[in-house]
């Protein structure tokens, strides 16, 4: 049974991995970070009297079935969002201030020093950005596999399909981000 | 390169992305890992016998438990039927009345049929036809 120091640790040791997780599948940040909480409650909950070393697995799957709720509530919230736009008119446009857009980009903007850190976080940005890209299976066995040290088995059962599936979602996954990043110019 | 060292390349990338964070995400991680650590060791027990129909263990954020979805799935289903069924007997019973109201109109009316009429076998055939 993990104690609550050790149950620390761990969550301490994923939620950063799992924030980053949640991004590149919902690319909000928002979302992500509810998402990190729903599947961190639930781990404590349900999964406290666990040992340590099952906790890592078993958050995966709560975090993967978190991000699959997540695009099922969206679709249905997308469905209403839909039909409730096509009744309203555009006047709310007229109320927005382009300043404020400006403001928040500039408010988020972050400001460096050192050129070579500037160019590495373009680097990173660049890497996270071809990780979005790739098809939803693929990243989560990349990051699942090369990101989370989990073993074939271990991603196979979090993303409940074969072994083989998993290598053969890790080995395109791969190549298709070194061809992307090589077009770029790109050395991680 | 191998798949191996770009992977591990990748890895190497991926922590150093994750390490830079902004603050405002660090600071709503840590308060969610609070928050899920002060779960970890709340009665949960209690909690469940009180939600424990309505929720699969946990809050109302929880999705709901198996005896809720079953009973929110058959309570219409069986409310339906009762309603269908309430309709059909409506239905016969009202029928009956009808019928019965006109046989009393036929036997109560003046120029009302002999009773000897109904013996003929003829008249039978008639009525017969008549409601055909």
């Amino acid at each position: 049974m993990a104690s609550r120091q050790e149950l620390s640790d761990f969550l301490v040791s994923v939620e950063r991995r799992a924030f980053k997780q949640a991004v590149y599948a919902v690319r909000d940040d928002d979302a992500a970070l509810d998402i990190v909480q729903d599947a961190m409650f639930k781990l404590a909950e349900k999964y406290a009297d666990k040992p340590t070393a099952e906790l890592p697995l078993l958050f995966q799957r709560i975090l993967q079935n978190v991000i699959h709720d997540h695009f099922r509530r969206q679709k249905v919230r997308n469905l209403w969002t839909v039909l409730m736009s096509s009744l309203q008119s555009d006047d709310d446009d007229e109320d927005r201030d382009p300043m404020e857009a400006l403001g928040a980009a500039e408010d988020s903007r972050v400001h460096e020093s050192a050129v070579q850190r500037v160019e590495r976080d373009q680097i990173l940005r660049l890497i996270d950005s071809e990780i979005q890209k790739l098809p939803a299976r693929q990243r989560e066995a990349f990051v699942m596999r090369y990101w989370h040290d989990m073993d074939v088995a271990e991603t196979a059962i979090a993303m409940g399909c074969s072994e083989g599936s998993v290598k053969t979602h890790c080995s395109r996954a791969t190549h298709a981000l070194a061809a992307a990043l090589k077009a770029k110019g790109v050395s991680p | 390169m191998n798949e191996q060292m770009f992977a591990s390349q990748l890895r190497r990338a991926l922590d150093e992305s994750a390490e830079r964070l902004p603050l405002r995400v660090t600071q709503r991680l840590e308060s969610a890992r609070l928050a899920a650590l002060e779960r970890a060791h709340a009665p949960a027990v209690r909690r469940r016998m009180v939600l424990g129909f309505f929720s699969a263990g946990g809050w109302m954020n929880d999705r709901p438990s198996v005896g809720f979805r079953l009973l929110s799935t058959l309570l219409p289903l069986v409310l339906v039927a009762v309603a269908l069924y309430g309709i059909v007997a409506w239905d016969d019973a009202s029928k009956i009345i009808e019928t019965a109201e006109i046989d009393a109109a036929l036997f109560l009316e003046d120029d009302a049929i002999p009773i000897s009429a109904y013996a003929d076998k003829g008249f039978g055939v008639y009525i017969r036809n008549v409601r055909q």
